[in-house]
């Protein structure tokens, strides 16, 4: 197994323990989105969700397209403290010049994310809280070019091939283009 | 908005922006590109090597690979390229050159880079002048804020071919694999989809008209959401490709070392055929 692979396996790992308890409280709710927070270098890990009806509380009259996806307008990302420790794994291998130049590890990493986000452990985490759940998931950096903005684009055509709802990716689409 | 200029817009330009500087980049495979330039410029625009100073040396990352900033800051500051220059590029036709200096100066963090539609050969038809005089412009200042825009690497390209449109600039027999005139493995990159450059050109080298080149990439369902990469032998077609991506509203990313460095990884599938 790669480095880059025991990251997403720890991260999994981390999903599976933190996205439940964090999203307990929402049960019942209409739960859109499911993201990974990010970076340019990257350096964090934040598990971000959002909800139809915290939607429909921000802004009335605002871009609702931005607003729906932008996550840095909704909250503090989820209480996720097993991630937080897979962020210093991750930082690890950022900064090891054994996997390759500065921009092969960052992507590394990037696809790690998004492979953690992708694996059916994480999917059924999600589902566990409430089985109407479907989220439609992806990477969002906060810096928006460069290689993490075209991580952020892939991961939304990786993680959402057959979502039901093609008109929520296909606004994530125009809102990450 | 359009990265192009008509000969005629240039000529008023030269005239009235000071800020505008004008390149040279005419470029073949086979070295002729000072040859070319010594035999006729545009006046007052000095001569840029799309080798040494476009690209970095050949080897790993391909034929032509980015350069490094020093080298790219060095020269284009030799070419008196400012800070807040308005810059424009041509070679002698079909802007293949061109395109490459179009996308390397953009990724270099310089925002105001046109080309000039139909090289040379345009100018000269529609009347404008030519000289054969060596230029030495004036010392530039630029500093270079390099990767403002997005070069793959091969990960990159394989996911890009995965999961949207990876687009193979070259002839239809290099891409089948039936004939490889450069580089020692012949194929394309699994999943990329043929579009050769030559398509996207007129019979006189100017890019094909902004709604042509929306209904050519139209038939591979790209669109301005499309997640699309470009790659070519050593990413000099493809950045025309890209460049003619951007005329039809799709920002494209591009594979640099191209084909040339895919090969280099003998554990990189190949693919042939259509």
């Amino acid at each position: 197994m790669t480095p880059f692979a025991r990251l997403t396996e720890s991260l999994v790992a981390a999903l599976v323990v933190d996205l439940p308890a964090a999203l307990g409280p929402w049960r019942g709710s209409t739960l859109y989105t499911v993201c990974l927070g990010t970076d340019s270098d990257p350096m964090t890990i934040v598990p971000m969700a959002h909800t139809e009806e915290r939607l429909a509380a921000l802004a009335p009259g605002a871009d609702e397209e931005y607003l729906r996806w932008c996550w840095s307008e909704w909250a503090e990302g989820l209480a996720a403290p097993s991630v937080a420790a897979v962020t210093r794994q991750m930082e690890a291998l950022r900064r090891d010049p054994a996997l390759g130049d500065a921009r092969a590890r960052s992507g590394g990493c990037f696809r790690a994310m998004i492979d953690a986000l992708d694996d059916e452990r994480t999917r059924a985490a999600i589902r566990s809280v409430d089985a109407s759940w479907d989220p439609v998931l992806h990477l969002q950096s906060s810096d928006p070019g460069g290689l993490d903005a075209l991580h952020g684009r892939l991961s939304v055509e990786q993680l959402n091939p057959a979502h039901p709802r093609q008109d929520l990716v296909e606004s994530l689409r125009r809102f990450m283009a | 908005m359009s990265a192009l200029i008509t000969p005629t817009d240039l000529q008023d330009e030269i005239a009235n922006n000071p800020k505008l500087v004008v390149l040279d980049v005419q470029y073949t495979l086979s070295g002729e590109g000072p040859g070319l330039y010594a035999a006729g410029h545009v006046p007052g625009a000095p001569f840029v090597d799309l080798d040494t100073v476009l690209a970095g040396p050949a080897g790993e990352g391909g034929r032509h690979p980015l350069p490094d900033v020093e080298t790219l800051q060095d020269g284009l500051r030799a070419a008196g390229v400012q800070t807040d220059s308005v810059v424009v590029v041509y070679d002698q036709q079909p802007s293949l050159g061109a395109a490459r200096a179009w996308w390397v100066l953009r990724w270099a963090g310089i925002e105001e880079v046109l080309v000039l539609d139909g090289g040379l050969a345009a100018w000269r038809a529609a009347g404008g002048p030519v000289s054969t005089e060596p230029v030495e412009p004036e010392p530039g200042d630029v500093v270079l804020d390099p990767d403002e825009l997005v070069a793959l690497d091969a990960d990159d390209a394989a996911a890009t071919a995965k999961l949207g449109v990876l687009v193979d600039a070259r002839s239809p027999e290099r891409f089948r694999g039936e004939d490889e005139p450069i580089d020692p493995v012949a194929g394309h990159i699994p999943g990329a989809v043929n579009v050769p450059m030559a398509e996207l050109v007129t019979d006189d080298g100017r890019l094909r008209p902004a709604k042509e080149l929306r209904a050519r990439f139209g038939q591979l369902d790209i669109d301005e959401v499309t997640v699309v990469g470009t790659y070519c032998g050593s990413g000099i077609s493809a950045a025309h490709t890209a460049l003619a991506l951007h005329e039809a509203g799709v920002e494209a990313d591009l594979y640099v070392g191209s084909w040339s460095d895919w090969i280099t990884d003998p554990s990189r599938p190949v693919a042939t055929g259509e």
